[in-house]
């Protein structure tokens, strides 16, 4: 009877600081309304009512806006991209998500079987994600094993955010409010650009492997469960190389069931260098804008049309849209972020 | 590993389930393992000397108690081992915990030697004792002679022994992630360059740094004794509320206690202690206390810092009448409270002068530390411009200070450590302080103060 009594406590006691050190550690977090990985305004989504699911690395929240291609298509879409996102981190995405959601489309940009194997800036992608397998396991496959401790236990690696935090911030997690642009980032600063830059992207790494693997996964995933899957490698200012992009378009088109299309070919609107490109490998908003609608174009001619949901959010989300493109033209730029910017 | 990597919980774990679950008589074979893989994940320096240093003590206690050649077994033991520590420290040879088990190992052999201790004739009890791994890195400086007779008794789990030691090793780790460290982020900026502060402000960081050394090696001894009680077994206390001392003398018999009472018994007495005349005395007690310095480190500051201490209790004994004799003059009975407070206060404020030397790097830099004590009025102002942005750091430090107060009263008054009563509030309250360690507490990738400040002796 004692043992037991002495047992029953423990596992309390066990309870009780998992609970405590998890959801303080949870609020402390910093608020998170840009820059992809925002689980919790996701998740404020209503079940089911997402069309189309976006999934990828910076290129797509920054690249992708819902409320253009909700005006144009009708489809109602979702950003869920994550900073430098590895493909087993997608992968992982793509399954919490599907929790709440029922997509008719997943569509997942492809940058990330270029990318380092554990990349710089990815750790948001972990941080924010809500506890479950997923969490576990794309920590696990994803994130460089000196840093697992600190984001299986956030308060380790931010330990001194109890001096720091303040009380909006508490409130702003424990009250999280819908997303106004559906995980898109607007980017408002502009680059002149002029010479494309070379990017040493490369097939054969362990990298590139182990991401055509997941997209094989996501594709069965996807393929049980009636979801159109969507690959495409997003616009970019650079040069990749042609025996790349050659293995690229055969490993991608290997794979059942997934329409393929990379944005930097001719028949792809060319980007103004001059105005629509935050840097070499992000749109800002007056390219993202033209970038979506001809996305749309793409999603209708696979079949997928939108429910002609006219909903008071989706409207919303469009002038919230047009206002900020307005502040563009009127030269305010929407977000100042350089030096700070997580665009990987 | 150390008690406060996450590796620790995990070995420990083990290492207890094993302990209590195998038969008693297995129990050392559980403590060997234990301490071997202890040593080797500490890191190799530690497991390149420390077989050897246990083997060689081994034999030699058997070599003394056999009768012949004692004189020349001692001498071999002795010398080998501080031969060892000599080489290590003056040579600066990063081999930890080397301090602390070399002088565990020779005390045994003077204990045999004397016929205080039989030597042991039990390998594997011999080796569980001697490396015996919560006092392995840091202390306290073990007596074989008290810990090897706990080896050879029965061991039954007792589970109020293991909440207390529980109990001991949290309220350990709260001092040393909370407390000590918070102490770091202010007394750090200040010694890493001595100009940002002056007057004032560096006698309140030369306050803390004293309190910064006990409390950072009182949480580990908290600590180490908090595990060896899980186990079973009793270590030789560490700190007995050293700051509630009146005189330095005192404040010596309450510091460190494992350390100095080795010195007192192996040295001191040895060398005539007290009973010699007054001037023999002094001469021991500066002696040993220059010893103690060097054996911290193998440079002027530790060999001052030492004196120093030495030199307060030789003062201190000199002018004992004096100040008697003043205080009967001047009404001040000696045990009126404020007698009390101001002595404790000129205590304090004495050992932390003599910690600057224990902290400097050189002599050169702990004399521009005292040339900005006496610069009032130049850096006092920005050195509290800088706390301020962490008010919530300064309310957290000062309730953990008030704490550590309030426990250290209790232990100068000989009261013991009380665990919550019920079960249900045991551990309910080990969850609660566990969390608000974790939440307070300052650690975790980019703190620099991770360590232990006795891991570098």
């Amino acid at each position: 009877m004692k043992k037991k009594r002495e047992l029953i406590a423990v596992v309390l006691a066990i309870s009780v600081f998992v609970g405590i050190t998890y959801g303080v550690g949870r609020l402390l977090l910093p608020v998170r309304t840009i820059y992809g990985a925002m689980w919790d305004r996701f998740l404020l989504e209503e079940e089911d009512s997402i069309d189309v699911l976006f999934f990828g690395s910076s290129v797509v929240y920054c690249d992708v806006i819902p409320a253009v291609l909700w005006e144009e298509s009708g489809l109602r879409s979702y950003v869920m991209a994550g900073p430098e996102q590895p493909l087993s981190v997608t992968w992982q995405y793509i399954r919490q998500a599907s929790k709440t959601q029922a997509p008719r489309a997943v569509v997942v940009e492809v940058s990330g079987l270029f990318f380092d194997e554990y990349p710089e800036l990815m750790k948001p992608n972990l941080l924010y994600m809500p506890w479950g397998i997923e969490r576990i396991e794309a920590t696990l496959a994803g994130a460089d094993p000196a840093d697992r401790l600190e984001l299986m236990f956030p308060l380790y690696g931010d330990h001194d955010r109890v001096y720091a935090v303040t009380v909006e911030e508490i409130e702003d997690n424990l009250f999280p409010t819908v997303d106004d642009y559906a995980g898109y980032t607007p980017l408002g600063e502009k680059e002149a650009l002029s010479v494309r830059m070379d990017l040493p992207y490369t097939c054969g790494t362990r990298t590139y492997d182990e991401g055509l693997e997941y997209l094989h996964r996501i594709a069965d995933f996807c393929a049980g469960r009636g979801i159109q899957l969507v690959l495409y490698l997003a616009p970019l200012y650079c040069n990749i190389p042609q025996n790349t992009l050659d293995t690229l378009y055969k490993d991608v088109a290997d794979i059942p069931g997934a329409a393929f299309f990379d944005c930097n070919t001719g028949d792809w609107p060319a980007f103004d260098p001059m105005g629509q490109w935050f840097d070499l490998m992000h749109l800002n908003v007056l390219g993202a804008e033209p970038f979506t609608r001809r996305l749309a174009v793409e999603l209708r001619d696979l079949g997928l049309e939108g429910t002609a949901d006219s909903s008071e959010l989706w409207q919303r989300r469009c002038t919230v849209l047009e206002e900020k493109i307005a502040q563009v033209g009127e030269g305010e730029w929407l977000v100042s972020n350089r030096g700070e910017e997580e665009t990987g | 590993m150390n008690f406060l990597t996450l590796a620790f919980p995990v070995f420990f774990t083990a290492v207890l389930l094993l302990y209590y679950l195998v038969p008693d008589k297995a129990r050392n074979v559980v403590l060997v393992v234990a301490n071997s893989v202890f040593v080797f994940w500490a890191g190799p320096s530690l497991g390149v000397w420390l077989p050897g240093a246990v083997l060689l003590s081994f034999l030699c206690g058997l070599g003394i108690e056999r009768g012949k050649h004692r004189s020349e077994w001692l001498v071999l033991g002795v010398t080998v081992m501080f031969g060892a520590l000599f080489v290590c420290k003056y040579l600066d040879l990063a081999v930890v915990g080397i301090s602390f088990y070399s002088l565990s190992l020779v005390g045994y052999l003077f204990d045999v030697y004397r016929g205080k201790s039989k030597a042991e004739h039990n390998i594997l009890r011999y080796a569980a004792a001697a490396s015996l791994f919560p006092s392995l890195l840091s202390g306290p400086i073990n007596r074989l002679r008290e810990l090897l007779p706990q080896l050879e008794r029965a061991r039954r789990f007792d589970l109020v022994g293991f909440k207390t030691g529980l109990w001991r090793f949290l309220c350990g780790m709260g001092e040393k992630l909370v407390l000590a460290n918070l102490v770091f982020d202010i007394i750090d900026p200040a010694y890493a360059a001595p100009e940002s502060c002056s007057g004032a402000a560096w006698i309140l960081v030369a306050c803390l740094y004293a309190l910064y050394i006990y409390v950072d090696f009182a949480a580990y001894s908290d600590m180490a004794l908090g595990t060896a009680k899980m186990l079973g077994l009793e270590l030789t206390e560490n700190f007995r509320a050293p700051f509630l001392s009146r005189t330095v003398k005192e404040l010596w018999r309450k510091w460190h206690i494992s350390l100095t009472s080795w010195f007192r018994e192996y040295l001191y007495i040895p060398l005539g202690g007290s009973r010699k005349g007054r001037l023999r005395t002094w001469g021991n007690i500066l002696l040993v206390f220059a010893v103690s310095g060097l054996w911290h480190g193998a440079s002027a500051t530790f060999l001052v810092w030492g004196l120093l201490n030495g030199l307060y209790q030789v003062v201190g004994d000199m002018t004992l009448s004096v100040r008697r004799r003043v205080r009967r003059a001047l009404h001040i009975p000696e045990d009126a409270w404020y007698t009390a407070l101001i002595n404790g206060l000129v205590t304090f404020a004495l050992f932390s002068v003599s910690t600057v030397f224990f902290r400097a790097t050189s002599l050169e830099q702990a004399g521009r530390i005292f040339g900005q004590i006496l610069r009032f009025g130049a850096g006092e102002a920005k050195f509290m411009a800088d706390l301020w942005p962490g008010k919530r750091r300064i309310v957290v430090l000062t309730f953990s200070l008030v704490l550590l107060g309030v426990k250290d009263v209790s232990t100068a008054q000989g009261r013991e450590l009380r665990l919550p009563r019920t079960t249900f509030r045991f551990w309910l309250t080990a969850a609660l302080l566990v969390a608000a360690v974790l939440l307070f507490g300052r650690y975790g990738p980019g703190f620099q103060g991770q360590d232990f400040v006795y891991f570098d002796f």
